[in-house]
């Protein structure tokens, strides 16, 4: 890899406050782990901060994974036509069965200054129109949900790969070294589990933290056997004893740099329960995401939580909305209760994280995703509910160095197939890591003999899209 | 044919075969049966050398951290060349002969003063060889994921050696961690593995990571299970010797570390065992102490 560490001279004022974590009170402590960071070698640090390859438009991303495959043509893709022709014989077989046309239940209208259509489903999403980059000609390979999610999650259907949030920790590090660089955050178990988030073959410093009970975000953090002051004595006494093993050893930088993981240890024991901890947030805050209504607490504490993590320097949040279900947003039958609980549990934490990074200037340069491993039929399967279609779906990007206010692509007049500016999830991930500085062509990882990418052979960048 | 391994893309109908790409033009289809038998004659036939490199090679980077070929998948264009081309040849020849035995070939490479050599380098051997290619010095290893967890066991005298049975998840069965739960969904699965660079169970994986990261330290710091063993290793040893301070730390650095201790640590440990401190649970957290240390993981 040549990817260099980022010297203490080319950190902002706001970067180093942001890697503290914690603000003036922590600078010095930023300046430590500065020190830190130049010093050590990327091999044994591998989560030192490095610079892209070119200007990044963003430095950091909140990914709104919603398994299961919302619907297009019921939340960002209006078509008029399969109102119109609600109950008739879809012209288009799908896979090789008949079925009928299904119009949506919820009605379109105009939101923002941008006119873009956003249902009724999104009442607040829809009021941050003028954020949304909506992407309504997606494509993905796979029909069901084990090769969709890896798919959009990895870029792989069926073999073991790093996943998007491993990539893009590999390719820039992580500016708070108190915190993992790659978190997820899910309240239920995934499907293929560890998979979606895991490092592969990269190294396991870049798998995501899985953080699924949020009163114990992180293994081990809490000590229970002595308090700080005796920790800290310990500690003392731990490295004499590491150092006294050093002499004639002093060659091996391992060696120094396992002294001073467990100094980074001690400061996570106190910082990282502090990033988690909600409790100090506002009463509006809360309210903002949608803390204060049972229907919509889960996911609006993901996404607080992500903003917290975001703003502290942590450089890849993946929320997975899996209150209800390991993917919600499947429904076989039952479109309009199941996708109205899932538009409800999400529609105001969503607007609301999209609300307060806008406030705090911190979306100018974080890449917000929110979608589904697929779409669904505008068909009916049964009578009430749509089945799995990866061939044309909706998915949208807002913040760091997208266009907001704008669609791009679409697909045929039923919402069946992209038929314009598809955009292949490879695509989608070529485009991610250019907006954050990276060549998804020169972000490789050698294993096995050969040169690995996230996009494998594929993938361009999306063009249109970009600020 | 599947193009790309997409079942929904049928390439041409391909005879079972060996890819001509390995075999040129001597390619015999295989005709009946499933392939397999015919794949491993193939492999293992006399004529092929590859084969029997290949596994010496695996066990040479066991033992020493780094193969003689050090891609040890990649035997071909793309791949290092051997560091030491005949030995690696006659390691190769004697596995072979010793009818593929593994356990000889374990025998051979650790009877050697090559693989009895110091870690500590010095300062010409340094300079002039700083990846050791050459194998002037043994390399220092860390221990790997299930090393780890087997040596906090066997210190704290509770690791139960018995092999075979179901797999287990809770880290406080003090069973092999080489039957730690591992399924590629990912349920029930420890993540004690993937904090110490375990290999990922969905991947071909030639050579283990080792990483040096915070959580692993929370984990010596902070797991009960940690804690739970340090208290069973400072019982054992005031068991194992009943006399003062001083022979307990004897004592300690012996099972630890497999070593005496200096006058140095002596004299550290007995000051932090020092009754003045007025902690009552001293011992316990002095033995911690020294499971934290880097010498315990790393193997000179």
């Amino acid at each position: 890899m040549t990817n260099s560490i980022v010297p203490m001279e080319f950190l902002s004022r706001r970067q180093i406050l942001r890697r503290a974590g914690a603000g003036f009170g922590s600078l010095a402590l930023a300046a430590l782990l500065a020190d830190e960071a130049s010093a050590s070698a990327p091999a044994l640090n591998p989560l030192a901060p490095r610079l892209p390859h070119f200007a990044a438009r963003a430095k950091r991303v909140i990914f709104l994974f919603m398994p299961g495959g919302p619907s297009q043509v019921d939340t960002f893709d209006p078509k008029p036509r399969l109102t119109q022709d609600n109950g008739k014989p879809s012209p288009k077989l799908y896979l090789g069965q008949k079925r009928n046309l299904l119009a949506s239940p919820w009605k379109f209208s105009k939101r923002g200054q941008s006119g873009l259509d956003v249902s009724e489903l999104f009442p607040h999403v829809g009021a941050c129109a003028d954020h949304l980059c909506i992407i309504r000609s997606m494509v993905a390979d796979d029909v069901n949900h084990p090769g969709g999610c890896l798919q959009m999650n990895t870029g792989e259907r069926v073999a073991s790969r790093p996943s998007l949030g491993a990539w893009v920790t590999y390719g820039l590090g992580t500016e708070n070294q108190n915190l993992p660089g790659f978190i997820a955050i899910g309240p239920g178990p995934l499907i293929e589990g560890a998979r979606q988030y895991g490092a592969s073959f990269l190294p396991a410093a870049f798998q995501g933290t899985f953080v699924s009970d949020l009163q114990n975000p992180i293994r081990n953090l809490k000590n229970g056997q002595v308090g700080p002051d005796r920790q800290r004595q310990e500690l003392d006494a731990l490295r004499q004893l590491n150092e006294l093993h050093r002499e004639g050893r002093a060659e091996d930088s391992r060696l120094n740099a396992r002294i001073e993981s467990f100094e980074l240890a001690y400061r996570m024991q106190t910082q990282a329960p502090e990033a988690f901890d909600l409790t100090h947030e506002s009463r509006a805050t809360k309210r903002l995401y949608g803390i204060d209504e049972k229907t919509t607490e889960v996911f609006g504490r993901q996404c607080l939580l992500a903003r917290r993590l975001v703003e502290r320097g942590v450089r890849f949040v993946q929320l997975y909305h899996t209150s209800g279900g390991f993917q919600p947003w499947d429904q076989h039958s039952d479109l309009k209760g199941g996708h109205a609980k899932n538009a409800l549990a999400t529609d105001r934490p969503t607007a609301g994280l999209l609300q307060d990074l806008a406030a705090r200037g911190l979306l100018t340069d974080t890449l917000v995703i929110w979608g589904g491993e697929f779409g669904r039929t505008p068909a009916a399967e049964g009578t009430n509910g749509r089945d799995h279609h990866p061939f044309g779906f909706s998915m949208w990007l807002a913040g760091g160095g997208v266009r907001g206010g704008m669609t791009h692509g679409a697909t045929d007049e039923f919402g069946w197939d992209a038929i314009e500016g598809k955009v292949h999830v490879h695509d989608l991930h070529a485009t991610i890591l250019h907006l954050l500085g990276l060549d998804h062509e020169k972000l490789t990882y050698r294993y096995t003999g050969r040169d690995f990418r996230l996009t494998d052979v594929y993938g361009d960048v999306v063009k249109a899209i970009l600020a | 044919m599947f193009v790309r391994g997409d079942h929904k893309r049928l390439g041409p109908t391909v005879p079972r075969g060996f890819p001509r790409v390995l075999t040129g033009d001597r390619r015999e289809p295989i005709t009946t049966s499933s392939g397999r038998l015919q794949l491993a004659d193939w492999l293992a036939r006399a004529d092929n050398p590859l084969t029997a490199r290949v596994m010496v090679n695996r066990l040479w980077q066991h033992h020493f951290g780094e193969g003689l070929v050090r891609t040890p998948n990649n035997f071909g264009e793309r791949g290092e060349r051997p560091t030491h081309p005949e030995l690696l040849d006659f390691l190769a020849a004697r596995f072979v002969e010793s009818g593929w035995s593994v356990k000889a070939m374990h025998r051979l490479i650790m009877l050697s003063s090559v693989y009895q050599r110091s870690s500590r380098a010095d300062a010409n051997s340094l300079a002039t060889d700083p990846d050791n290619r050459l194998l002037g010095r043994m390399n220092r290893r860390p221990l790997n994921a299930e090393a780890v967890r087997d040596s906090l066991l066997a210190a704290a005298g509770r690791l139960d050696s018995k092999r075979g049975g179901p797999a287990f998840t809770d880290l406080a069965v003090p069973r092999r961690s080489l039957y730690l739960m591992s399924a590629r969904t990912g349920a029930k699965t420890s993540d004690f593995g993937q904090l110490f660079d375990r290999a990922d169970p969905c991947s071909i994986v030639d050579q283990r990571g080792h990483s040096v990261v915070a959580p692993q330290a929370l984990f010596f710091l902070n797991d009960p299970t940690v804690n739970t063993w340090a208290r069973d290793l400072a019982a054992r040893v005031a068991r194992e010797a009943p006399g003062g301070n001083e022979a307990r730390v004897r004592q300690l650095y012996g099972l630890v570390l497999g070593r005496a201790p200096t006058q140095k640590e002596i004299d550290l440990g007995l000051q932090l065992l020092a009754p003045t401190r007025g902690i009552d649970d001293a011992w316990e957290r002095y033995c911690h102490l020294i499971l934290c240390t880097n010498e315990f993981v790393y193997i000179d």
